[in-house]
């Protein structure tokens, strides 16, 4: 359980996290979304402590990120993957950078072989294991520090827009293996995005305005709320779009469903 | 102005063991006032076409020319601005006015034409001169960031624009933003747009025309709806049809009557409730 109690959070003298109370469970995808500026990125560093809070506290699994002691037992259940994937690659070949986490948890070497055999696997990049990361696509790249993560053993995964700059078919690769980690690993997913389709495939959706929680729900309730969805800057999902546009014109089961499938079928039912 | 490719190829590293040629045999001709989306998977070449219409990079067999002349001397078009995607990388200057007038400077304009050419340039960005111009780039945030790179690149008064990119990146507000910017530059100053995406629903809602991109090579031209109605050559050169046009289909497959037309959320919901109102039950 990542506890997230009371967080402030101020760059120099602009307040940017204000009194943050959050529980995120093993085995939850939370996404947080909001517009440029809301926190979100500053929130998702403090639950591994890559910035620390500066009043409140942050717990993973009862540890607190203030104990610097602590701190190293959190970095290896709380991976994160960043926006940008060139900013945290660091080997020259796909396998030892995905080997360089559990190396430096002075694990026995089959077990790390193991793990990362398991993780290329996973991840879908054996083909690629003896490539240089930098030769490979945006969308493999970030597969591999997901495959990172795997190799940890991490029990939770934080991830900032790790989509936001890829195309559709890179990003559906990346969200294929986030699903595997979620689903097969029962890992903690929190996944910050302003790209609100992802933000469905998440269990509960919170989201912020101006550093505080401005409303948490399930997906298809926030969703629903299209006055919040354009107080936040955001723009409901094409589908979410069509969804309202036919709820207004008097098909109300209609309001808040965004994912194609769902939508489909309740269509479907109708006819 | 009309810019006009005839069997225009690029090669990276041309004559040497290591040539990868990046676009094959392009034809194309854009013409004044079009605003023409040009779309493909990652390493499709639509970065390196960019900088081709450009006049950035020459092509390494066949032409690239505008109104019927080669880039000047120095190698580029100076009727064309390029925003490189990611453009808020790329600043550099002190202050802000500096970042904006760098371009235009170096075209030779004035210091007395200068003032008033990043005063307008700032305003069309809607960055407030007076409160900017002073400002070190590097204190904004990176929507602003993107802004002043807009409007340096505005500066330099372009016939044609081309924006690699250009909401990569932003939140709805910002992406809402940039749209609005390019159709006034569209339609009131009568700007060519080349708009250059791998977002399908963006592309869809403001194109006149697309051009896809796969493997180095043009494989469609047209209209939006001609163009998203060949989905198949769409899937296989890795796009997908925009998510209105996916509902359509998929609901077309299950058997409900509608055209597979759409492509925009109000044209699926127009076809949607058209079909619910003439025969679906409440």
């Amino acid at each position: 359980m990542i506890e997230i109690k009371g967080v402030c959070f101020a760059y120099d003298d602009t307040p940017v996290l204000k009194d943050i109370n959050l529980n995120i469970a093993r085995g939850e995808w939370l996404a947080i979304i909001g517009p440029n500026g809301s926190g979100k990125s500053t929130l998702a560093r403090q639950i591994n402590g890559l910035l620390l809070p500066d009043s409140g506290n942050v717990f993973v699994d009862g540890l607190s990120v203030l104990n610097s002691d602590q701190l190293w037992q959190i970095r290896a259940k709380v991976a994160f993957v960043f926006q940008n994937p060139d900013n945290q690659l660091v080997a020259t070949s796909v396998e030892d950078d995905i080997a360089f986490g559990p190396e430096n948890l002075g694990l026995a070497p089959e077990l790390i072989s193991a793990r990362v055999e398991n993780a290329l696997k996973i991840t879908g990049l054996q083909q690629l294991r003896n490539k240089p990361p930098h030769l490979l696509s945006g969308g493999e790249k970030q597969r591999v520090a997901i495959a990172g993560a795997l190799a940890m053993a991490a029990e939770y995964l934080i991830m900032d827009e790790p989509t936001s700059m890829l195309d559709p078919q890179l990003r559906s690769q990346v969200l294929a293996a986030v699903k595997q980690l979620y689903t097969d690993y029962q890992m903690g997913i929190v996944y910050v995005t302003n790209i609100l389709e992802e933000a469905f495939l998440a269990d509960r959706v919170i989201a912020l305005a101006d550093g505080a929680i401005v409303a948490q729900g399930t997906p298809t309730q926030i969703f629903a709320d299209a006055g919040l969805i354009s107080q936040l800057g955001l723009e409901l999902p094409s589908i979410c779009q069509i969804a309202s546009l036919l709820a207004d014109a008097g098909y109300q089961q209609l309001r808040g469903v965004g994912d194609i499938d769902q939508l489909v079928e309740a269509l479907c039912k109708l006819s | 102005m009309q810019i006009e490719l005839t069997k225009a190829s690029y090669s990276y590293q041309a004559d040497s063991p290591f040539a990868v040629e990046a676009l094959h045999d392009i034809d194309l001709t854009i013409d004044a006032n079009e605003l023409v989306a040009i779309i493909g998977h990652s390493g499709s070449g639509k970065s390196t076409l960019a900088q081709l219409l450009a006049g950035l990079i020459l092509p390494t067999a066949g032409s690239v020319l505008i109104d019927g002349a080669k880039p000047s001397k120095g190698g580029v078009f100076r009727q064309v601005g390029l925003v490189f995607q990611y453009p808020e990388q790329q600043l550099f200057a002190e202050t802000i006015f500096e970042e904006v007038a760098f371009g235009a400077k170096n075209y030779g304009a004035s210091e007395q034409e200068l003032a008033g050419i990043v005063e307008s340039a700032l305003t069309e960005v809607d960055l407030q001169p007076q409160q900017f111009m002073e400002r070190s780039p590097f204190s904004l945030s990176g929507g602003q960031k993107r802004r002043v790179a807009i409007a340096s690149i505005l500066a330099i008064n372009p016939q044609i624009m081309i924006l690699d990119e250009p909401t990569a990146g932003l939140d709805q507000r910002g992406r809402r933003w940039i749209i609005d910017l390019v159709k006034r530059l569209w339609q009131q100053q009568g700007k060519t747009i080349i708009w250059i995406s791998h977002n399908m629903e963006e592309v869809a809602d403001i194109a006149q025309r697309i051009v896809v991109l796969s493997a180095g090579k043009k494989i469609l031209d047209g209209d939006p709806h001609q163009v998203f109605a060949a989905e198949q050559q769409l899937f296989t050169s890795g796009l997908d049809l925009p998510q209105p046009a996916q509902l359509v289909r998929r609901l077309r497959q299950r058997g409900i009557p509608l055209s597979a037309q759409a492509i925009t959320a109000q044209e699926a919901y127009q076809e949607i409730a058209a079909w619910l109102g003439g025969g679906g039950d409440v």
